[in-house]
């Protein structure tokens, strides 16, 4: 939809008129459902020319799927615009609701198409890079980037990371490289040097989104990699030693944290001074998540005596909160001896420490996740879920 | 009124590739579409009482708009909060939750097993700390608010990734099958009555049966892939019920419990290796005077 259409329709709907136009709008639609489209970006770059879908039985392209994810984007994108001016449980605004439904469902049509082709067709992947290289708009590039990461299992040792790497590390536009690294996040068989490559960009990148995307494709490839945990979550204490940010810290952090894997000696130092020295509240707490977690047989005692020193030092209330959550979490089966002995200067720390002895009596100390539901439940219940205001947290306490 | 049109346009064959693949393994998807109209992280307050720091992230949805479920989970809080307003929770295990803000209407009961993608709930804009119609969308961990990727003003559509991996959070292999006294897996022997008058029951009703020294049990079976599962028993409680209500787990063993106490919510019956056709029973052997109560059973891996 054009911009004079979308304010024409915008009008109407204003002055009450959009009912019947926004019907008449959405039934066009169904009639013509893949109508031939011409934008902007594809008079700017022939390589993202909009064609009108072929039938099925003609041959299927990456580059076809990718038009009709586009067309649908930009349909979804339109529509939402125009539900969001509908006023409110109006035929207008549901006729909106109704055809935003439809269109994600196309898209997520779109993309498993899109995916399939590229799982199918190894060759099919270089044009949908190309087609990435080419693409201007942010939305499009993450699920371009997502079906590519996609197809990399299925091409192992064939997929050409070596081209997402250069956009990841050169692209002028920001949003691109961070698509790229996306993709790259998919891959499960990771060679030395594109390692090293997005350590680099996690700690040099000229952005903070740019470093905050190399962290987070790490992460994926942890989670994928047992083997390269302890490699990468050396690389992330470099990553946070390397950038003054809070937030690409914060982020560092959380990836390892979110691994449970028991700490080598290594992360565990970086982690206890973590816990303690960082600036923001939150990577504190985040810290503090990273050690409960990473508990193992050689380990315990040092990581229960750094968070019960961490709480006693710790002034902000939230993170004293999460603080205690990683004792009991860690201590688990003699949690009682150490949550009994902390002081409880706030009475949400009573209170926590009081919920965790309770629940332990009768849990299945195995099953941190069933101890941490009952916590959880009984803060919504009561209203103190960890932060205030129902989870609007503020820093400042 | 409106008929929901989920999975119509996607054929048959190309399901297989939206469920979790082995390379989507800590991925969850978007539960709706629309503009992200404030990231997370950082930034100035934007009403009284909202923080400075921002641990979830904001889509600008109207409302009304159905809410999918990021991952395979369990929704086990719906609590209205002054500032949140409505809040939806859903636990994925392992210390993992996501929580959407501001909503208008839950979709499903409390206790109900939810799976990747389902309409779970609508949007709104409820609660004090909102200025408009929008999702707070939160994923966290042991209650730590955990990152969320998207800039200001970026488009995203449901049922795509959100580009980011959460390890444990959408665990492919993680099961979670619910056996309700209305699914086909539920059957009694002898006579059952049912119930419906409880508000803490699962589902829209229960079977009782009176405590007798008779063998007429009520079963609950699920055929489960090999794993090790945790059982849980759900039942309303009541001062009428069983102090010692026999449930009978399927290697046999018998785990009494008092179903005077508890009522709605899971109760850890006990943790085992299954693999195929699995059924727990509740006999109705117990001391008499009581009547014992067979409501759902929850098998999760």
């Amino acid at each position: 939809m054009n911009s004079a259409k979308l304010i024409i329709l915008a009008a109407a709907c204003i002055t009450g008129v959009g009912a019947i136009l926004g019907y008449a709008w959405s039934r066009g639609r169904q009639a013509v459902p893949h109508a031939p489209r011409v934008t902007q970006s594809s008079q700017q770059n022939p390589a993202t020319v909009v064609t009108p879908l072929q039938p099925q039985r003609q041959p299927q392209t990456a580059a076809t799927h990718v038009n009709a994810l586009r067309n649908t984007v930009r349909l979804a994108e339109a529509n939402m615009n125009v539900g969001r001016m509908a006023r409110p449980e109006t035929t207008a605004a549901e006729h909106a609701r109704l055809e935003a439904e439809t269109l994600e469902q196309k898209l997520v049509d779109s993309m498993a198409r899109l995916t399939e082709q590229l799982s199918k067709d190894p060759g099919s992947v270089k044009d949908a890079i190309a087609l990435l290289e080419a693409e201007s708009d942010p939305a499009l590039m993450t699920l371009l980037a997502q079906a590519i990461g996609q197809a990399a299992d299925a091409m192992g040792d064939k997929f050409p990371y070596d081209s997402l790497l250069k956009m990841a590390l050169n692209d002028p536009s920001q949003d691109k490289r961070r698509a790229a690294l996306t993709a790259l996040g998919y891959m499960s068989k990771i060679p030395t040097e594109l390692q090293q490559q997005v350590a680099e960009i996690s700690r040099n990148a000229p952005s903070n989104e740019l470093r905050i995307a190399a962290v987070e494709c790490l992460g994926a490839w942890m989670s994928k990699n047992p083997a390269l945990k302890q490699t990468i979550s050396e690389t992330l204490l470099a990553t946070r030693v390397a950038n003054e940010d809070a937030a690409v810290r914060g982020i560092a952090i959380q990836t390892i944290g979110n691994q449970d894997t028991p700490l080598s000696r290594k992360v565990f130092e970086a982690m206890a001074d973590a816990v303690v020295h960082e600036v923001a509240p939150h990577n504190r707490s985040l810290a503090a998540l990273a050690l409960g977690g990473g508990v193992g047989p050689e380990n315990r005692e040092a990581i229960l005596s750094t968070l019960e020193a961490a709480y006693l030092g710790e002034a902000n209330l939230d993170t004293q909160r999460h603080l205690i959550t990683q004792i009991a979490k860690a201590a688990r089966y003699d949690a009682e001896d150490y949550l009994g002995r902390l002081p409880t200067p706030h009475p949400l720390l009573a209170q926590d420490i009081k919920d965790y002895v309770e629940i332990l009596a009768s849990a299945d100390r195995k099953d941190w996740g069933a101890i941490w539901d009952q916590k959880s439940n009984r803060d919504h219940e009561r209203g103190t879920y960890p932060g205030s205001h129902g989870g609007h947290d503020t820093d400042d306490h | 009124m409106f008929i929901r049109r989920k999975l119509s346009f996607i054929p048959l064959g190309l399901l297989v590739l939206l469920s979790p693949a082995a390379s989507e393994a800590g991925y969850i998807i978007w539960p709706c579409s629309g503009s992200i109209t404030s990231p997370y992280g950082p930034r100035d307050s934007p009403c009284s009482g909202c923080s400075t720091f921002h641990y979830g992230i904001d889509i600008g949805v109207g409302s009304g708009t159905y809410l999918g479920a990021p991952a395979n989970g369990t929704h086990n809080s719906w609590l209205y909060d002054s500032c949140g307003g409505n809040i939806f929770k859903i636990s994925y295990g392992g210390g993992w939750e996501t929580r959407f803000l501001h909503s208008s209407t839950s979709l499903v009961a409390v206790g109900s097993a939810v799976t990747k993608n389902q309409d779970v709930a609508r949007s709104g804009n409820t609660g004090s700390c909102t200025t408009g119609a929008h999702l707070h969308f939160e994923v966290r961990k042991d209650g730590v608010a955990q990152s969320i990727p998207g800039a200001d003003g970026s488009w995203v559509t449901r049922n795509t990734n959100i580009p980011k991996d959460y390890p444990g959070l959408n665990d492919p292999a993680a099961t979670i099958v619910v056996v309700d006294n209305t699914s086909a897996g539920f059957s009694v022997v002898g006579s059952w009555a049912t119930g419906s008058s409880a508000a803490d029951k699962y589902g829209a009703d229960y079977r009782y049966h009176s405590t007798a020294a008779v063998s007429e049990p009520a079963s609950w079976n699920a055929s489960l892939t090999a794993g090790t599962y945790s059982i849980s028993a759900w039942w309303p409680a009541g001062t009428n019920r069983s102090p010692s209500a026999p449930y009978i787990l399927p290697d046999g063993a018998t785990v009494t419990v008092n179903q005077q106490i508890n009522g709605g919510k899971w109760n850890l019956l006990g943790t085992k290796s299954l693999s195929g056709s699995a059924t727990t029973k509740l006999s109705c052997w117990a001391s008499a005077g009581y009547v014992v109560i067979a409501d759902a059973i929850k098998y999760q891996k």
